[in-house]
């Protein structure tokens, strides 16, 4: 028995020696994420670290909460237009937007819920994972082209990022060179990466302008757009001409815009040709993303917060029926002409607003391909505004005729027999005060045209320009402003504060002395 | 008095030992069992009485009262939810907090709710190192060691016991202001707006105000008032409600939705018994348990069975198997979202009816007569689109079913016996223990009402199975010589963990299936796997000399997958003593000390459960640079940089001194346990911040340091003890202290909405504005404000009602953790009657009630008001501590919120009966004992409504109301 005892103790012995596994088994790795030096090897594979930062350019993640505000490029598109005039918030609804709309975020810094987060940790993330792209430049496989059309894509991504971190967390370009703006970072972030301090306007816009060249140089040579969210050469100009436009560069802007057009291969189109904006593959569209069905934000998507669905007899209604967007009836009864078929983009009955004849006039541009299923493609760049793009530079160069000429190239498929005699370049203080300048007109076609799709406060600041919000254009009580500064143009109203966590882990700024001012002016 | 077995010699003497002497009581520690006596650590022992006496659901919900320096959250009242735990404070910031939970001797990964009450012996609370270092990796937040009942020697005993009971609502509703004072707040609210924010006059304010009402509250159809419209309802002479205003519904959402008496029932059948050689215990449970709020419910079949055998004298072996079907219909909605009834019909308007109403206000009656519910289609106002909440608890359906077996097996080679030579003690232990989960889970919106009903129903069907196993093999020593006694122990053994997700969703279905193959359009797929594997050495060295002192020493080495390979071996240990001084000579004459003894230990322990940015779900690849690869592009694959590399990364961990003083005196009559104890956190697993410029906001890295200290103590005292009576009264009180060390360079503060982790402060101490009353003029909120000088010293302080100045002007204001908690019990018998009693209380510490905020500054129109806010500030001159009506108003987040968190709950009665032996034996049975209980019974707190123990961070959420249950049963034995 005692023997027994003793093998079985010898063989119990072998076993645990067995079962004490090979260290490997120690080595665990998941299945839902991969290494990043694979990915980065070809550009083949390159395109999956793309693809996924175009994913969240239209996706909710970047705050911690409020996400229904936050998905990406279009989110914020909606965010600059209710700061404006010409997007008129009907009711809180759920709240979202509404804080926006009544300049009330700025004190929220501290949590990670709120615009100061959500925009700063978006631009930012598309800046790392881009950076990541582009330190991969030198050893990634593939041809020229392939490896172009990769590297092109990021330094795109990178130039846009910064340029809508410049727009939202400083005071426009022109005049404010020296302030300070955001810390500049081009190489990829590991861990301990120190925090840098902020560089001025002027160091942040020369990162995007030479980073935007660099993208138009690489993706000249490069294969044509193979998924519309990616930045192709067209796209890429058009984002050059923004910029250049911000910057006030005329020639930039002028040439920019009309590479841009080349390019593309896109055409304007009568209204009637691309009703409900929702379809990318319409002729005049240089940018967007196609929604399918499970990609789709259901409610934190952007046909959500815009079309009201007033005409589908459907119990539950998206946020566009609670929250109604709706135009400065100033815009659309003196502004447009009577005979603009733009005119059918809002709806001036007023039916179903609570507010009823107060109430602005109800949007009906954007709506749903398809409500049941939340589908509606949305649309980042139309040929269209490089028209009116090229149009303004060329006014401010002086060039007249040409700026006619590309206006009217928008609007002979907008309204019938269209000319304008305006001449000259001046623009009120606010844009209540008219000067009836030609560029006052092609800054009127723009605040039609791109109603929803531009962010108005963007090309409020850089035309130096204040706004006021009246009743009488169609706003309810609670957002007139009418304490605040928002005929001033250089208070700091727009400037977006920094969130708390940059000074928590940025050993190079400071609290006190590198936030943006917290109120309307300090 | 205890039984005792004595063998038959000549002169036998038997001492009689009273029951209160309980040293010498085995309790089940780490890898063993251990005698109280010469325990050197700190451990708690439950017994499972304790646990039967109660009508909870899951486990963790018995543990609140029962012991020292164990704090509880109330949990969800949510039937099978679990309540959460910490032991002996907060162990760490971004790792769990939780402790480490072990059924029969290997860590458990089944589902709590899984485990049914009834077949638990014995609950051990490990919470020194001492105890738990031999859990090494996993220990360092205590242990709660769940031993289930085995069978004893004796004929068969057949056990049936069943109770049936009734749940309410255990806090109270808060206090809201009934339908006029909703109005005239409204009113008011709309006023101040005018005056306050766009400058009208009073008068021109007042008239816009009545005139405005209409829109804010929904058009005629929904005033409930018939004598008057919206526009006169509101008296222009006075600026009050009309007085003589009638109502015609007054239909409160939350009675709606609440049952008052859900009904709960629970039936068990036990079988025990065995040889000297081999025993048994089977089990067989059923529970059936509603929740109050309409259509959530859990049921539970359980059986378990549990066999040990002697088969030689030098041969053991048993088989523990257990397996639990249980299923839970709940609500799946949390947060401030509409579809959530614990903020939305709890907070709602009280102006709006349940049911539909024609201008009259009568019911609109469908073809048979009944009233219809009322989603608010006719125009509600504000964003409660197409909702009913009684309609949507009906209609939305969720489910999760729990599959969980767990098998305990194991043998064991070795003797004793004299016989065995050099072998006599020397032990072979292996041990396999296997925890297998498949979790079925379903969320379900419906296609007519609400969120998905244009889309045709949203149907989500999850899948998890969870496969886990622990496979040890122990070699232990066990010899006495003389008056020394060795126990030596070595041990290894490897832990896997195998979790599988899988998810799909569909819309547009098929109305009556919840199924997804009839659904059109798929709006989810994902799956995806992890593992997590330990291998570990461990052993344990305990010496005691003549019953007098003990030492004990252990040692564990483990490897965790979770971190890089040459990070990943990590070494705990122990080292404990016991002195049992009335054991010595000078204490002899002493005679009213029964016993008593000091012990000290100090440890240390690990933490490798780190969690992701989101607190709550587990990180199993720490160190790893990946890119997550959930980010399609329409049909392009995509990915993004979701973590960053820092191989370093490893354990927490947790250094642990206990000092600990027993004592039993009065013969037996007055026992006393007091203990200190300082856990100091190192190399704290911190996400190292980074700038979020960086595109991150940290890395995972072992940085930080926090240390726990406090003192415990546990009083039991035995009153009045004759042959009818027996009274004894137990107090239980825990102190903790917790303070932030050391933080990072870059960042000594860590600074998370209205927490601040700071170095030399408690963990999440509030850290906001501080009110400054109401302007007396104007009725605005004011704060306190600073300025900072260059050094960062406040300079400057004053009053202002700028709330940015407010925002940047925050004070840290105290925490959440209590000075003081614990419980006071009593046990009370009379013949066959017995009562017992269990108080919890807490001392100290604040709440940020979130709930409360939200009622007082109300942030939509169709929120009702808290009845504080009839303080409110109306006119100028008035001086109160409440603003001025608004709705959607800025305020700088203040401590007006914060409520102080102190509270007495009478957690449970329960009174029994057992009948006389006399008529047992006539009925042929052996016992029979009938009992009623009240559990949850009453909570007294410093703001109505308010649940003191949501959290440990001190905050509070739209979540369901705790139960209160009545309760009834008997237990026959034979």
């Amino acid at each position: 028995m005692k023997k027994i005892l003793k093998y079985t103790f010898v063989g119990l012995m072998g076993c645990s020696v067995l079962t004490s596994c090979l260290d490997s088994a120690l080595d665990t790795a998941p299945t839902d994420s991969m290494s990043g030096t694979t990915l980065l090897s070809n550009a083949n594979s390159a395109l999956i670290p793309l693809n996924g930062i175009y994913r969240s350019m239209y996706t909710s993640w970047s705050p911690t909460d409020n996400t229904h505000q936050s998905f990406g490029i279009n989110s914020y598109t909606i965010m600059a237009d209710v700061m404006g005039e010409d997007m008129i918030m009907d009711d809180m609804g759920s709240g979202w937007y509404w804080y926006d709309c009544l300049y009330n975020v700025k004190s929220r810094y501290t949590s990670s819920a709120w615009r100061s987060y959500d925009m700063w940790n978006c631009y930012y993330t598309w800046i790392s994972n881009a950076n990541y792209i582009l330190a991969a430049q030198e050893t990634m496989s593939g041809t020229t082209e392939d490896v172009n059309y990769v590297i092109g894509q990021a330094y795109a991504i990178r130039a846009y990022s910064y340029f809508m971190l410049a727009q939202n967390f400083a005071r426009t370009y022109k005049g404010h060179e020296e302030d300070p703006c955001c810390p500049i970072y081009t190489e990829p972030t590991v861990a301990g990466t120190a925090g840098q301090p902020r560089s001025t306007v002027q160091k942040v816009y020369e990162l995007i302008t030479s980073d935007i060249q660099t993208a138009i140089n690489k993706l000249t040579d490069a294969p044509a757009q193979k998924y519309k969210t990616h930045i192709d050469l067209s796209v890429a100009y058009g984002i050059q001409a923004r910029i250049a436009l911000t910057m006030e560069d005329w020639n930039l802007a002028k040439t920019a815009a009309h590479n841009a057009i080349e390019a593309s291969g896109c055409t304007v189109l009568p209204v009637s040709d691309f009703l409900g904006l929702n379809d990318v593959t319409a002729a005049n569209v240089m940018w967007g993303a196609p929604i399918q069905n499970d990609q789709t934000g259901m409610y934190a998507s952007f046909f959500s917060h815009m079309d009201a669905v007033d005409e589908l007899d459907v119990s539950q209604k998206p946020y566009g029926n609670s929250a109604r967007k709706q135009i400065n009836k100033d815009l659309y009864d003196n502004i447009m002409l009577p005979t603009d078929t733009r005119k059918q983009w809002w709806d001036p009955t007023n039916e179903e607003s609570e507010r009823g004849a107060d109430a602005g006039y109800q949007q009906e541009k954007f709506k749903f391909s398809d409500y049941s299923t939340w589908l509606g493609d949305y649309i980042w760049m139309r040929v269209e505004e490089m028209y009116l793009t090229a149009a303004e530079a060329e006014c401010m160069l002086g060039d007249e005729t040409a700026a006619k000429n590309d206006l009217y190239a928008v609007m002979s498929k907008r309204v019938d027999g269209y000319t304008t005699s305006k001449t000259g370049t001046a623009l009120g203080a606010t844009s209540s005060q008219r000067t009836g300048s030609l560029r006052e007109e092609i800054i009127d076609q723009r605040r039609i045209e791109l109603w929803g799709e531009y962010g108005r406060i963007w090309d409020l600041r850089r035309l130096h320009q204040g706004f006021r919000r009246t009743a009488t254009q169609g706003w309810p009580d609670a957002a007139l402003l009418n304490n605040r500064p928002t005929d001033d143009s250089e208070c700091y109203m727009w400037v977006l504060t920094i969130p708390q966590s940059e000074f928590d882990g940025n050993v190079n700024m400071d609290l006190s002395k590198d936030q943006n001012p917290t109120g309307d002016y300090k | 008095m205890q039984t005792q077995e004595v063998k038959i010699q000549p002169r036998v003497k038997v001492v009689l030992r009273s029951d209160a002497e309980q040293l010498d009581e085995v309790m089940v520690v780490a890898y063993g069992t251990a005698k109280k006596s010469s325990f050197t650590g700190s451990a708690a022992t439950i017994s499972g009485d304790k646990i039967e006496s109660r009508p909870i659901t899951n486990v963790t919900k018995a543990l609140e009262g029962q012991s020292t320096g164990v704090l509880t959250t109330s949990g969800s009242g949510q039937p099978g939810e679990a309540a959460s735990i910490v032991i002996r404070g907060y162990g760490s910031i971004n790792a769990s907090q939780d402790p480490l939970y072990v059924v029969d001797g290997i860590p458990y990964n089944g589902t709590l709710s899984s485990i049914n009450p009834s077949d638990i012996e014995s609950m051990t609370v490990l919470k020194d190192a001492s105890a738990g270092a031999l859990y090494g990796a996993r220990g360092a937040n205590g242990v709660v060691m769940i031993t289930t009942k085995q069978g004893k020697e004796g004929k068969t005993n057949v056990s049936w016991r069943s109770t049936a009971g009734w749940s309410s609502r255990a806090i109270p509703e808060y206090d809201m202001v009934n339908q006029k004072e909703f109005v005239q707040l409204t009113y008011e609210a709309l006023r101040n707006g005018y005056v306050f924010t766009n400058s009208y006059s009073w008068a021109d304010a007042e008239a816009a105000a009545r005139n405005s009402l209409s829109t804010n509250l929904g058009g005629e159809l929904y005033n409930p008032f018939k004598n008057y419209t919206w526009n006169q309802i509101i008296d222009p002479t006075t600026g009050q409600v009309r007085a003589d205003a009638q109502a015609a519904w007054n239909e409160n959402w939350m009675d709606a939705i609440l049952h008052n008496n859900a009904f709960r029932h629970e039936h068990q059948l036990q079988l025990s018994g065995g040889t000297e050689k081999t025993k048994y215990m089977f089990s067989l449970g059923y529970l059936n348990e509603d929740g109050i709020l309409t259509g959530t419910n859990f049921q539970r079949y359980s059986g378990r069975a549990n066999i040990n055998s002697e088969v030689t004298e030098w041969f053991k072996g048993n088989m523990n198997v257990s397996l639990t079907h249980s299923l839970m219909n709940y609500s799946q909605y949390d947060g401030s979202s509409t579809s959530n009834v614990w903020y939305s019909a709890q907070f709602i308007s009280p102006l709006f009816p349940m049911y539909v109403k024609d201008m009259e206000g009568n019911n609109v009656l469908d073809e048979n007569g009944n009233p219809q519910l009322d989603y608010g289609e006719q125009g509600r106002p504000g964003s409660y689109n197409d909702y009913n909440p009684l309609g949507n608890l009906v209609d939305d359906k969720s489910y999760v079913k729990n599959d969980v077996a767990s098998l305990r097996t194991g043998f064991t080679l070795g003797s004793d016996s004299d016989n065995f030579g050099v072998f006599k003690g020397l032990k072979l232990a292996a041990n396999f223990g296997m925890d297998y989960r498949t979790a079925n889970q379903m969320n379900y919106m419906n296609m007519y009402h609400g969120n998905q009903a244009a889309a045709g129903g949203l149907l989500y069907k999850y899948n998890t199975r969870m496969q886990s196993y622990t496979f040890n093999q122990i070699l232990t020593w066990d010899r006495s010589f003389g008056l020394h006694s060795f126990n030596v122990m070595a041990g290894h053994e490897f832990y896997a963990y195998q979790y599988e997700y899988l998810n799909a969703a569909k819309s547009n279905l098929v109305d009556g299936i919840l199924e997804l193959r009839p659904g059109t359009t798929i709006t989810s797929a994902d799956s995806y796997t992890d593992k997590y594997r330990i291998e570990s050495w461990f052993g344990r060295f305990n010496y005691s000399f003549d019953e007098k002192y003990y030492f004990d020493a252990s040692i564990r080495r483990d490897g965790s997958s979770r971190f890089h390979k040459n990070h990943r071996w990590g070494t705990f240990w122990s080292v404990g003593g016991n002195w049992r001084i009335s054991k010595e000579a000078f204490m002899e004459d002493v005679k009213w000390v029964d016993n008593l003894s000091v012990k000290l230990s100090y440890g240390q322990q690990g933490n490798d459960n780190i969690l992701k940015s989101d607190g709550v779900t587990t990180n199993y690849y720490v160190w790893q640079s990946l890119y997550d690869l959930g980010w399609p592009n329409g049909n392009n694959i995509g990915g993004m940089v979701s973590s960053l590399e820092n191989q370093e990364v490893s354990w927490e961990k947790n250094g642990n001194i206990n000092v600990g003083v027993e004592a039993s005196l009065f013969n037996h009559r007055l026992s006393i346990n007091a203990e200190y104890y300082n856990k100091k956190t190192t190399d704290m697993l911190l996400s190292y911040p980074m700038a979020t410029s960086t595109g991150f906001n940290g890395y995972n890295a072992n940085v930080g340091d926090m240390r726990n200290s406090g003192f415990e103590f546990e009083v039991r005292g035995t009153v009045i003890k004759t042959s009818d009576w027996n009274w004894d009264i137990t107090w239980m009180g825990s102190t903790v202290k917790n303070k932030v060390l050391k933080l990072t360079n870059e960042s000594p503060e860590i600074i998370n909405g209205i927490y601040s982790i700071k170095e030399g402060m408690p963990i999440n101490t509030f850290y906001m504005a501080k009110s400054a009353g109401v302007d007396p003029a104007t009725g605005a909120q004011l704060y306190w404000a600073y300025d900072k000088d260059d050094n960062g010293n406040i300079t400057n302080e004053y009053i202002t009602s700028d709330y940015n100045k407010a925002n940047e002007s925050k004070y840290y204001l105290g925490s959440r953790i209590p000075d003081l908690y614990g419980s006071i019990g009593t046990n009370l018998t009379w013949k066959n009657l017995d009562l017992s009693v269990l108080t919890t209380y807490s001392l100290g510490g604040k709440i940020y009630d979130g709930l409360y905020r939200g009622s007082m500054e109300n942030m939509y129109y169709n929120n009702n008001w808290n009845e504080h806010a009839l303080r409110r500030w109306q006119k100028p001159g008035d001086i109160t501590d409440v603003p001025r009506m608004e709705v959607g108003g800025t305020y700088a987040t203040n401590d007006r919120w914060l409520i102080d968190a102190s509270y007495f709950a009478i957690k449970n009665i329960t009174l029994g009966y057992t009948l006389p032996k006399a008529w047992m034996v006539k009925a042929k049975l052996s016992s029979i004992r009938i009992f009623a209980s009240v559990d949850n019974l009453a909570l007294f707190t410093h703001l109505k409504g308010m649940d003191p123990q949501y959290n440990f961070s001190g905050s509070t959420d739209y979540s369901y109301s705790p139960n209160k249950t009545w309760s009834f049963g008997f237990e026959v034995n034979f």
